[in-house]
């Protein structure tokens, strides 16, 4: 028998009892649209935390600690072997100019950060939450403004303000703030001392609306002052204290991991933007395999209904199946011939469940454009890959091949001579 | 033609062993035109499937056209019975979706033919059996004698060597019967094929050249 037309046979065989059909092939249209649906929005999310990340760190630079210590692999137990391994080093001079020589590196500056206590608009008593932001141009130059201009690097006085503080300041638009002053209070890093100083930035820019809403971003050289003043160490952040972390920029995006290898070998850590996406993306393909489950379970359930459509199919063409046997089929042509039956219901189930959740997916950007997600209009809820729906396509139609096995065999098993009998 | 070698079928009816066919030693030449005749439960349509490949025998050999079915696989079986094999049943088991035409040409899908051959091949079965002009009907716009003539035309469109038919005409009024009998030995006449008839209606049976009577699973008479 030719292929085609076994092919032909079992879509035709479908065709008869359309209403049948149509109901099993529904039960494994909820299982696709669920798996397809799932999966985009699980997608959606991690287009939408690795684009954050991105926002965050910049790619082609490297944060590298001093001490000698996988304490980045959070994966398993790291055995401590040299009790000095559990200090946590500061860098030296000698240092940086190891990190400088080492090929492919651009610039070594120092990984600054200060805690403030809380920020005010001028001529406001309202205080807020703060976390502020520093460091050389490129790193500060990753996020996206809204309104207004970046500092340079060596400027001082300047800040961006995160577009959450717009309304927490009481300015109506992003150009508003513009020119705007606000005031920064930063206190002792001894809880004893309870003296604090305030701080006066001018905002020059307004940054997109971001999952990071309470950031302030300053220039390094008032961040420096303000950790000095927080830690009563005036010689923090300079070559004699570089810190306990370095910002390592590569010339060339493409070394980065060679780079962040000859770092190790020179005794120090680090982590490469590339090896924390990675942890993300393993985070959320676990969480793409759990929330397809719920689809898994659904397209189990529709198999169940695979085998009884097949079955009622065979009871119904026993006599069917004598005459084929009769005139010339084989067992392998009737087991073939049904297979390719549940083969077809998975395929048509795969092909409108990838459909209609492609709909629903396309429904959910747009009320969420609209409400939820108006605040973020490059973040897509639910995003659809061709790889995503090559594989629902096939997770529905293997399923289905499976489930048709069985009936499959007992129709191959039949004997000629019963069904031919069979009333 | 066909050879039966000491056949015996046996079956296992809950705890009862039943012998269907009991030490049966046969022949058949081409050309014949053989009625097999007995009672209900005599094995006469035993014997019919275990030459047409339905059924193989518990013990004996059967020898058709120089082909051991005894021992022959479920695919030799199968392509035995598509193409040197044709069956007629009394209840004609027709595809009731199919047109006259499509189901005519169903044996040619397992032999592997192409769609336009197959409707070709069908269509010169139909007009062999005179219903050229009932090609697009579907088995319930067909009276009873024409749908038995369309599973003749299927039996026919492979162009077997034998025709097997299970009381062709035991569905049918006299009439009709009488038309399905003349067409079947003409087909045994002008085409040389082998005609087996099951029956137990004495009246078609003497058309045949041969008459076999059997009774429990035994041939009590060969006359012809």
């Amino acid at each position: 028998m030719r292929f085609s037309d076994v092919i032909k046979t079992a879509f035709y065989n479908l065709w008869r009892k359309k209403f049948r059909t149509f109901l099993t092939v529904l039960a494994i249209v909820i299982g696709a649209v669920l798996i397809a649906l799932m999966t985009s929005i699980g997608t959606g999310l991690q287009r939408f935390i690795v684009d954050q990340f991105g926002l965050m760190v910049p790619q082609d630079a490297l944060t590298v600690y001093a001490t000698n210590r996988s304490f980045t692999h959070v994966d398993t137990p790291y055995e401590i072997v040299d009790s000095s391994d559990t200090i946590v080093r500061s860098f030296t001079t000698d240092d940086i100019d190891k990190l400088l020589s080492i090929d492919g590196v651009e610039r070594v500056d120092y990984n600054v950060g200060v805690s403030a206590l809380y920020v005010k608009a001028a001529g406001s008593d309202k205080k807020y939450s703060i976390s502020i932001n520093s460091g050389p141009d490129y790193q500060i130059k990753i996020v996206t403004l809204v309104a207004g201009d970046f500092f340079v690097e060596d400027s001082s006085g300047k800040c961006l303000i995160s577009y959450d503080y717009l309304g927490a300041f009481g300015w109506e638009t992003a150009e508003d703030a513009i020119g705007k002053e606000i005031k920064i209070t930063v206190g002792k890093a001894s809880a004893l001392d309870t003296e604090t100083k305030d701080y006066t930035f001018t905002v020059s820019g307004v940054i997109l609306k971001s999952m990071n809403a309470t950031q302030i971003v300053i220039p390094m050289n008032d961040t420096i002052e303000m950790a000095r003043y927080h830690r009563d160490n005036p010689d923090q952040y300079s070559p004699e204290q570089p810190g306990t972390s370095l910002l390592v920029k590569v010339s060339d995006i493409n070394d980065i991991d060679i780079v962040a290898d000859s770092i190790r070998e020179e005794g120090f850590s680090t982590i490469t933007p590339n090896e924390i996406l990675k942890e993300i993306n393993n985070v959320f393909s676990i969480i793409q395999i759990g929330l397809s489950a719920f689809g898994v379970i659904a397209l189990v359930v529709a198999s169940i209904g695979i085998i009884n459509t097949l079955m009622m199919s065979i009871y119904e063409r026993t006599r069917e199946i004598g005459v084929m046997k009769a005139v010339g089929a084989t067992k392998g042509t009737i087991r073939l011939l049904f297979t390719m039956e549940g083969v077809a219901l998975g395929l048509i189930g795969g092909v409108a469940g990838v459909a209609i959740g492609y709909l629903a997916g396309k429904a959910l950007n747009i009320v969420g454009s609209y409400t939820f997600l108006s605040d973020y209009p490059t973040f897509e809820m639910s995003v659809f890959s061709i790889d995503m729906v090559l594989l629902v396509i096939a997770v529905t139609t293997f399923i289905s091949l499976i489930a048709a096995i069985y009936p499959a065999n007992r129709a191959a098993k039949l004997e000629a001579v019963d069904a031919l009998r069979y009333e | 033609m066909i050879k039966l070698e000491n056949i015996n079928k046996e079956y296992r009816m809950g705890e009862e062993i039943v012998h269907a066919v009991s030490s049966v030693s046969l022949e058949i030449k081409e050309g014949e035109f053989v009625a097999l005749v007995g009672p209900s439960g005599s094995g006469k349509s035993t014997m019919m499937h275990i030459i047409g490949g339905l059924d193989t025998p518990t013990s004996g050999r059967v020898i058709v056209d120089g082909q051991d079915l005894s021992s022959a696989s479920d695919k030799e079986l199968s392509r035995y019975r598509n193409e040197k094999i044709g069956f007629v049943f009394q209840a004609f088991n027709l595809h009731p979706t199919y047109t006259a035409t499509e189901n005519v040409a169903l044996p040619l899908i397992f032999s592997g033919i192409g769609q336009s051959n197959r409707m070709k091949m069908a269509a010169e079965a139909l007009d062999i059996v005179g219903l050229a002009e009932r090609a697009s009907h579907r088995p319930n716009q067909l009276s009873g004698g024409e749908r038995q003539r369309v599973s003749i035309a299927r039996a026919l469109v492979t162009q077997p060597k034998i025709l097997l038919a299970d009381e062709p005409t035991g569905n049918l009024d006299s009439k009709n019967g009488k038309h399905v009998m003349a067409l079947l030995s003409q087909l045994n006449k002008e085409k040389g094929i082998t005609l087996i008839i099951v029956t137990h209606d004495m009246e078609i049976a003497k058309e045949a050249g041969r008459i076999i009577k059997m009774r429990d699973g035994k041939i009590v008479e060969d006359e012809g």
